[in-house]
């Protein structure tokens, strides 16, 4: 049934009847509060836009500021030490557009949950080890629904039975405890599905599962989104999940988006060196070597600089281990020397912002694509 | 000794023991368990201030500290029996009244030689003194004195017919010593309670279901009564059962020090210390301290056997097997 509703609309560009995106950030920029020294930027200038129906894989290494992006939809953000400086994260509700980053402690504890959920990373601590899970997936329904808790009950074992956990009604009972890891992690996406919301922030949601789990979870996750027309942002650091589960690509570096793509494109033609590293640091089935390239070997090697579209006019990737290029026009503002341009048709990079680059300033990125269905097997 | 029941008094000094130690430990529960957990879940300035002010209190002395408490609220409870203030008050507003020169000397001359000042007492206590009975008592008894005494011992009088002190029962009073001596330790006690659900807050609001609760949309209230406090219980249980043992033996301390439980009322304390007294080579009389003694020791034992049992009763991973 998932093969029908997601291959009517597939081809891309054409032109679907959900072309409001979900949710639209624009130049994002968080800061902390470093103590004595000066504020640490954690992102600054990120951009991305989700639509519904679709899976947007936000990859880069440890720290890069993925999980921060995640947080500031839902101003998940400990402030202090925590500041959003600029920017803004259109959210479209049922009402209308809002600024999230606008709301106050009220209006976005309404959205916390109901319009948007989250699932973290660690399965194992994610649940209050004092209540029952079925405690926990109905205090989600009952924060935002105004149901009985019958009623509650109902949506938590039907919520629960959803996300393939057997025999619900006696599982409801269960504490944490007595659930293995991937179990909870089902019941994390059970409560976060339970109301039904249009955006589900996944941040690392099976990286502390094996590898068996991991595919299970993921085929749910993209099943679910499928039936229920939700948007995903998955977050992750394995490029395996993510060539398998999305449809479009986000590449971060120290706070910086520096690639963003359909998922084929990025894979067949990575723009920025670093994705270049990235993806070369990954072995390949068919290909014998006798070592890996690092990100290293790539990111250190100055021609590799010089192959972007655009190259001989002066546009180059950014990086901020290099200095910038002489005919820097950096913009006065901070993160003014970057700019996420777009380098080829739905192909965006982060770019310095040189003379080349002002004068063909480009949309922020924007693709409203989906990635065709896989023909499942065995069709029900 | 008086011939008194040791059994009976005992028991008696039991209950009262226990109930002190129990009520304290409730005391400090519900002190300690909101400073500490709201110093901990806010943090940031507000917990560096609570804190600090916990620390001072740590720094005084202990004892003196519950000495301190004792005394002055004893000393509020006086007053407010006696109602020497009132009485003040009172010969104050009628001197204010009475248009008589002010050096107040003429106070030492007799009653007689200011019949003016006189009735203007009189009808003051017959305004004050509501009773048909006590009244017409009173003014006799102002009027009797007049004519002898002077203008200043008259006023002193009619003060206490005006405003006489509270009739409190013996019984009443000693219940107050014993609420006095709760206040007291109670509000000693919560201080090592405080700092323990402090750092447990600190490290339990780290706690991912904690940001689980939030991204679900429940109100820090919610996630502070809701998801804090329940993990709280092991701790709040395991501290709450040391506390009482450690009351009973502050109360015994105080009751020995004479400022606690007063004889005729027994607690283990005061019958420890007074069996202690009993001990001598000549005729000893031994039981009167090895038995509240045991008790006491008995008791600690089984508190702690309680703690134990109700922290696993309350623990979801021990619970079910
Ligand atoms: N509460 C905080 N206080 C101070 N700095 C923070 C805080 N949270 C995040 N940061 C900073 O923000 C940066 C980005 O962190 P973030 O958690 O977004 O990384 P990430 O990309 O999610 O990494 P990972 O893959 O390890 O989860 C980090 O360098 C970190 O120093
Ligand atoms: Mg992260």
């Amino acid at each position: 049934m998932t093969a029908t509703t997601a291959s009517a609309e597939t081809s891309p560009a054409a032109g679907t009847p959900t072309a409001t995106p979900i949710v639209r950030v624009d130049r994002l920029a968080v800061s902390f509060d470093n103590g004595s020294g000066p504020r640490v930027q954690a992102v600054d200038g990120v951009r991305m836009t989700i639509y519904p129906r679709q899976t947007l894989a936000v990859v880069g290494e440890s720290g890069c500021g993925k999980s921060v992006t995640a947080m500031s939809m839902l101003q998940l953000i400990p402030r202090p030490p925590g500041r959003f400086d600029r920017g803004e994260i259109v959210f479209q509700t049922e009402h209308g557009p809002v600024d999230l980053l606008t709301l106050n402690a009220k209006q976005i504890r309404e959205v916390r949950g109901n319009d948007i959920a989250m699932i973290f990373q660690e399965p194992m601590t994610s649940l209050n080890p004092v209540y029952t899970v079925g405690d926990q997936i109905m205090e989600a329904i009952l924060l935002h629904q105004d149901v009985s808790k019958t009623k509650a009950r109902e949506i938590a074992l039907k919520s629960m039975s959803d996300v393939g956990i057997p025999d619900p009604e006696s599982r409801i009972k269960a504490y944490p405890h007595q659930f293995s890891g991937g179990m909870r992690q089902r019941v994390m996406i059970a409560m976060a599905l339970a109301c039904q919301p249009r955006l589900l922030l996944a941040d690392e949601p099976t990286t502390a599962l094996d590898v068996t789990i991991q595919a299970q979870i993921l085929e749910l996750m993209t099943e679910l989104k499928q039936t229920r027309g939700m948007a995903v942002m998955l977050i992750t650091h394995d490029l395996g999940v993510v060539a398998e589960n999305s449809d479009v690509v986000c590449v971060m570096y120290a706070g910086r988006v520096v690639e963003y793509a359909k998922v084929f494109d990025l894979y067949d033609n990575p723009m920025h060196p670093y994705t270049r590293g990235l993806l070369a640091s990954i072995p390949k089935m068919h290909e014998r070597l006798d070592r890996l390239v690092t990100i290293r070997e790539i990111v250190e090697n100055e021609d590799e600089f010089r192959k972007l579209p655009g190259a001989s006019d002066g546009v180059r990737p950014w990086w901020p281990w290099h200095t910038p290029p002489n005919d820097l026009e950096a913009k006065d503002e901070p993160a003014g020397d970057y700019y996420l341009q777009e380098v080829a048709p739905e192909h965006w990079v982060g770019v310095w912002r040189t003379h080349a680059v002002r004068d063909h300033e480009s949309r922020p990125p924007d693709i409203d694509y989906r990635v065709p269905a896989k023909q499942s097997p065995s069709a029900s | 000794m008086l011939g008194r029941s040791l059994l009976t008094r005992i028991l008696t000094g039991g209950g009262i023991s226990l109930g002190i130690g129990i009520a304290a430990a409730f005391i400090s529960v519900f002190i300690g368990t909101l400073y500490g957990g709201l110093a901990g879940y806010v943090g940031g300035k507000t917990d560096a201030v609570l804190m600090r002010i916990v620390d001072v209190l740590y720094g005084l002395p202990y004892i003196l500290l519950v000495v301190l408490l004792a005394v002055a609220s004893e000393a509020i409870v006086a007053g407010w029996i006696s109602q020497e203030g009132a009485r003040d008050a009172w010969v104050q507003s009628t001197l204010k009244q009475s248009n008589m020169p002010s050096d107040q000397v003429w106070l030492e001359e007799p009653a007689s030689d200011h019949p003016e000042f006189v009735n203007l007492i009189l009808a003051r206590v017959e305004r004050a003194v509501n009773a048909p009975d006590a009244q017409k008592i009173a003014l006799a008894e102002v009027q009797d004195e007049a004519a002898i005494r002077s203008a200043g011992e008259v006023l002193t009088t009619a003060a206490s017919i005006a405003r006489p002190p509270k009739n409190v029962r013996e019984s009443s009073r000693l219940l107050l010593d014993v609420g006095t001596l709760l206040l007291a330790i109670g509000g000693v006690s919560w201080l090592t309670m405080a700092r323990v659900i402090r750092g447990q807050v600190l490290s339990l609001k780290e706690q991912p279901f904690v940001e689980a609760a939030q991204a679900t949309g429940a109100t820090p209230f919610r996630i502070f009564t809701k998801h804090l406090l329940p993990n709280l219980l092991g701790p709040i249980i395991v501290y709450a059962t040391l506390t009482v043992p450690q009351a009973i033996l502050q109360e015994s301390f105080l009751s020995f020090l004479g400022i606690g439980v007063k004889p005729p009322l027994p607690s283990w304390g005061n019958l420890a210390a007074d069996g202690l007294s009993e001990l001598n080579t000549y005729r000893s009389h031994w039981w009167l301290l090895l038995f509240p003694c045991l008790l006491l020791g008995v008791t600690l034992l089984a508190l702690n056997f309680v703690g134990e049992g109700l922290r696993e009763a309350f623990d979801p991973k021990r619970a079910r097997r």
